[in-house]
């Protein structure tokens, strides 16, 4: 198999430097057949990397511990499941299924290019090919997955027990894949630029392709808060890690790259602009690959660390000449077809959301230079994390949730003073009544209720649009239900992101509810005790054990009850007096309002091969709040030491994660039958060239 | 051309910037990735505990021990644990240094920090430690003293002052070379 | 803040240039000015404080974690001392002071950079990088909107040159009688984005 593997590999190389090659060479030398035998030359590249990574996969089903590799993340006793998992849980296996990703999506991407960009395609190819030599490269002579052991090991170290839960089937691949898949439109934008195709061909596949590099990453990322929420037990969900910084920033240029797209396509502006963004993007993306592995900053991620950060920075600055020094050399040529008429229109919204998006990312680069900046300037070593990047970034995020509620309602162009009134005139409305509704109900924390206060102006500005749409063609005769899809249906991109825009507003409720009214608290408990804190009171029941060859597991079993303070005067106000939040009971006798509500099992394992614990944490979840347990410890005295917390409104942020990529989808659903598909009959082209579709 | 030179610049000096504090970073970084809790690195370090620290801890035979008791004297502070491997590694080692240099002014201190007493009592008997011990359970003497993982010494001079501090395993020869350090330094000798 | 902002653009002196972008930049700084005089300690009970100050304070063996987080031991003695501290009647910045004097790594114990000099740069430039961005995106709307007049030479250049177009389709031509496609004729799309049916009723 590493035979077999390393093979594939070479001859990866060797077809992705034959695309760059023949596609250049083919080009600036007018022979058109080297063209295309670059071209199929990247479909067989893909074939390559399905080889290698099979080849790589079967040594994982096949224990093949000779592989170095193959014995450091599996061992015989492993869950076959996990084989995929293992497949990319270290440093060599993660880069060739990059390979993978990328040269499957390359091959898709020129497969279904439209024909009307066969100039820049050559240009595009090579530019997919780069890339993709690059990762070959490293893979065959930094990062071999096939590289053999002298003596071969009985059984293998296993998989990393932090990776076996459901969420790394999905969260790496689709974080790498995401980050990988931003190449796809740069190499378009790219293609077009270095061919001299200067018109608007390359927008619609462009938006389409980093609409869905951006869906993966998105939805990659949520499902990585899920996972740490539910497995890391430290009760997060993100930490504005370097590692996880690194993933959201191209996310972030991605995101003003979608909505400023739009205003390309349908105003033929801010063509500078875009090609602008896509490059940074995807020098972010590079950036994000060279933090991973190996970066000069510590990160909490560091299953992944490698020494190769001096390979990836270089890569990285190969990019960033290259996308900048393109940039420049056609910033002369990129020129909007149209003038902006109103600071009150949407594309100026587009623009001050776009330099909002990139005003965080700024921010949080910001932030992960800076203890290399301290270090370097003055010599002392100084940590940037979650509370530098809450107070930094929060209220540039606040801005950009208002500005996702302003820019949909201002038309294109210019706006009339009477229509901003009317639009504008509901969500404000409801905005305010939310905001004195929290105030009269007591709720503490003024940044929390104005956030709250914009949130409800986006909800309601998508409803109030939503509604009179509806309303619209329920009158002409629709039944409510089928008009509002009508109304979603005919124009998808602009309602798909509303979708989307809806769960970034749950995902908002989360973020606020759980920043800014937290609750923890922290204590050991003997069998039969309980924990109060708020209106539950935790009592621990029973604990069990097991002891399998790779771990030794113990769990706790816990009942919740909703309690009612009253019943427990006394003890709440001695707590208080303490400055407690919580109290321990040693007699759990319910009293006469305690109403059993839940059973948690919180779980503890302990991994002695790699000397890691790993937990997970019992969660009672309701919308309004969740309550979490997170076991910290089983103590040799029977006790079990817990963290608790009450994380309001939670429950949302992982609700949107439906929404996200509902919305996503929808927005992506193909328009009108002629774009579905590559362009490829005659009467197809007439058809889009004399504008009847 | 002017729009192409304030990008050039607006752009590029703080990409530049950027980047050329990634390179140095890259070449600072000798690529360790995780540090475990348990010293295994010797090293002196430069001190970063306030030089009058002092506990008062209740030893195993229930007397209650402070630094200050041990004015006059050249005193080591030890932490670690029963747990630990590199300071299994370490117990005879100081075991039979104490017993060495007891009689020249020097007086050891073992606080055992995140342990309980049956492994500290085995961990005693096994290695023939004659020394003072205490059980710090909860860590948080170890706090005080800036100690962040184990075994972890101090080093307090005759005046009650800490001088000295080393992290990670000693050989015999790293510790009786600091003990003639400080006696030698108590008695006004000068090398 | 943000309820003012429409009332004023609606009035009589609507749409015009400068009390969108007063009022946008006001309303950043208000945000940002409550957002920093936030929380103060006394509204706190003791065990807010105590979780407050875990994840203001960095583990010192682990990797990019606060004690909060972490269930290494020092982790662990940390948190105890934090609250032994807390119940001593210290403050939080006393508390803070207590642990760099006394980390081996100094300041970086803190999980966000404190006090002023250089580390006045981590706070400072996040402000420049947000009213820098919104300065530059409000100046080129100003730029675009001044432009009018030269838009039309450059709609010309956008789209290539009609030689430009017809090497275009011989090429085309080659490449898919090499692939064994029927020939197409040369697309260009014409023109921008058109109009869509999709703009608001009333703009």
């Amino acid at each position: 198999m590493a035979d077999l593997g390393v093979m594939a590999l070479l001859l990866g190389m060797a077809l992705s430097t034959y695309s760059v090659v023949g596609s250049v060479v083919g080009v600036k030398t007018g022979m058109p057949a080297l063209v295309v035998s670059a071209r199929r030359a990247l479909y067989m590249t893909m074939v390559t990397a399905f080889v290698a990574s099979g080849a790589l996969i079967a040594a994982f089903v096949q224990n093949e511990f000779t592989i170095k590799y193959v014995a450091e993340h599996s061992n015989s006793v492993m869950d076959r499941a996990f084989v995929w998992v293992a497949f990319y849980s270290g440093n060599e296996g993660s880069l060739l299924y990059i390979v993978l990703a990328l040269s499957i999506m390359s091959a898709l991407a020129i497969w279904f290019a439209p024909r009307r960009m066969e100039r820049s395609m050559p240009w595009t190819i090579a530019v997919l090919a780069v890339v993709q030599l690059f990762y070959f490269f490293v893979l065959i002579f930094f990062a071999s997955p096939f590289e053999l052991l002298d003596v071969i090991p009985e059984e293998g170290r296993g998989i990393n027990p932090l990776l076996t839960h459901p969420g790394m089937f999905s969260h790496p691949p689709m974080l790498m894949g995401g980050l990988i898949a931003i190449t796809i439109p740069f190499a378009f934008a790219s293609g077009a630029l270095i061919s001299g195709n200067y018109g608007d061909d390359w927008v619609d596949v462009a938006r389409v392709s980093a609409i869905l590099a951006w869906g993966v990453l998105g939805a990659g990322m949520l499902i990585g808060a899920w996972w740490a929420y539910t497995i890391l037990g430290w009760g997060g969900y993100w930490g504005w890690d370097p590692i996880e910084n690194v993933a959201l920033m191209p996310w972030l240029v991605l995101t003003a790259f979608i909505h400023s797209i739009m205003v390309q396509k349908r105003r033929g502006m801010f063509r500078m602009w875009n090609v602008a963004l896509l490059n940074i993007a995807f020098v972010l993306a590079q950036l994000g690959m060279f933090i991973n592995r190996g970066g000069p900053v510590v990160s909490v991620h560091s299953f992944a660390s490698s020494a190769l950060g001096i390979i990836f920075l270089s890569f990285m600055l190969l990019s960033l000449l290259f996308a900048f020094g393109l940039f420049l050399w056609r910033m002369p040529q990129l020129k909007s077809d149209r003038a902006m008429e109103s600071f009150m229109s949407r594309e100026a919204a587009f623009l001050v959301n776009n330099f909002l998006f990139l005003a965080v990312m700024g921010v949080t680069l910001w932030g992960v230079v800076f203890p290399l900046f301290s270090d370097l300037a003055r010599d002392v070593s100084v940590s940037v994390s979650a509370p530098y990047f809450d107070r930094a970034n929060g209220p540039i995020l606040l801005g950009i949730v208002l500005m996702m509620g302003v820019g949909p309602l201002l038309p294109w162009r210019k706006s009339s003073a009477r229509s901003l009134r009317r639009w504008f005139a509901w969500p404000l409305v409801i905005a305010v009544i939310v905001v004195v509704v929290l105030v009269a109900l007591g709720v503490k924390r003024p940044i929390a209720i104005l956030s709250f206060g914009v949130v409800a102006f986006v909800a309601a500005s998508i409803m109030e649009e939503w509604w009179r749409g509806t309303v619209a063609r329920h009158r002409s005769g629709d039944k409510w239900a089928r008009a509002w899809w009508r109304l979603v249906n005919g124009n998808r991109p602009r309602h798909g992101g509303y979708i989307v825009h809806l769960s970034i507003l749950m995902l908002g409720l989360g973020i606020i509810g759980t920043n800014f009214y937290q609750q923890r608290t922290d204590g050991a408990l003997a069998l039969g005790e309980s924990l109060v804190i708020d209106n539950y009171r935790i009592e621990y029941v029973d604990s069990d054990s097991s002891s399998r060859p790779d771990r030794i597991a113990q769990w706790a079993e816990m009942s919740i009850y909703r309690i009612d303070p009253a019943d427990y005067a006394t003890e709440i106000s001695l707590a208080r007096a303490q400055g407690s939040d919580s109290f321990r009971l040693k007699d759990s006798t319910r009293r006469p309002n305690d109403r059993l509500i839940d059973q948690i099992q919180p779980w503890h394992g302990f991994y002695p091969d790699f000397n890691m614990a790993s937990v997970r944490s019992g969660i009672r979840s309701t919308i309004v709040e969740d309550l979490y347990v997170i076991p910290r410890d089983f103590l040799s005295d029977g006790r079990i030491s817990i963290a608790v917390s009450i994380n309001p409104l939670a429950w949302w942020l992982w609700a949107s994660g439906p929404f996200f990529i509902l919305g996503t989808m929808v927005a992506l659903w193909p328009q009108p039958a002629v774009e579905r598909r590559p362009v490829r009959t005659e009467k197809q082209i007439r058809a889009l060239a004399t504008g009847d579709l | 051309m002017g729009q192409r030179r304030s990008v050039l610049i607006g752009v590029g000096v703080p990409v530049l910037l950027v980047l050329s504090l990634f390179v140095w970073g890259v070449a600072q970084n000798d690529g360790v990735a995780g540090r475990p809790g348990v010293n295994d690195n010797f090293g002196e370090v430069s001190i970063s505990t306030d030089p009058m620290s002092d506990f008062e801890l209740t030893t195993l035979s229930g007397e209650v021990v402070s630094i200050a008791d041990y004015r006059g004297k050249v005193v080591m502070v030890d932490f670690w644990s029963s747990w630990c491997v590199p300071c299994r590694v370490e117990g005879p080692i100081l075991s039979e240094t104490y017993l060495k240099w007891r009689d020249r002014g020097v007086e050891f201190v073992g606080i055992a920090i995140w342990d309980s007493e049956g492994p500290v009592l085995d961990f005693i008997e096994l290695h023939g430690i004659e020394y003072v011990n205490v059980i710090d359970a909860s860590g948080l003497t170890a706090v005080d003293f800036g100690v962040t993982g184990i075994p972890e010494k101090f080093f307090i001079n005759t005046e009650g002052e800490i001088v000295r501090k080393v992290i990670g395993p000693n050989t015999r020869e790293t510790l009786e070379s600091i003990l003639t350090d400080l006696t030698d330094d108590a008695l006004g000798v000068t090398r | 803040m943000a309820s003012r902002f429409p009332f004023i653009v609606i009035g009589p002196r609507a749409l015009s240039v400068r009390p969108a972008a007063v009022l946008l930049a006001s309303t950043m700084i208000a945000i940002f000015a409550v957002a920093t005089g936030c929380i103060r300690e006394d509204d706190l009970t003791l065990e807010q404080r105590a979780h407050q100050l875990y994840s203001q304070l960095m583990c010192p063996v682990c990797d990019a974690q606060t004690i909060d987080g972490s269930n290494a031991p020092i982790a662990q003695s940390m948190r105890l001392k934090v609250r032994e501290l807390l119940d001593d009647g210290k403050t939080n910045s006393e508390i803070k002071e207590y642990f760099v004097l006394r980390s081996p790594e100094g300041e970086a114990i803190l999980a966000a950079p404190e006090g002023g000099g250089f580390n006045l740069l981590a706070w400072i430039v996040p402000f420049f990088i947000t009213f820098g961005g919104i300065g530059i995106a409000l100046l080129t709307i100003r730029n675009l909107r001044r432009s009018n007049a030269r838009s039309a030479e450059f709609a010309a250049a956008g789209s290539g040159s009609a030689t430009d177009q017809n090497d275009l389709a011989k090429y085309l031509a080659q490449v898919d009688r090499d692939l064994g496609i029927s020939p197409i004729p040369a697309a260009g799309k014409a023109g921008p984005g058109t109009p869509s049916p999709d703009e608001k009723a009333d703009s």
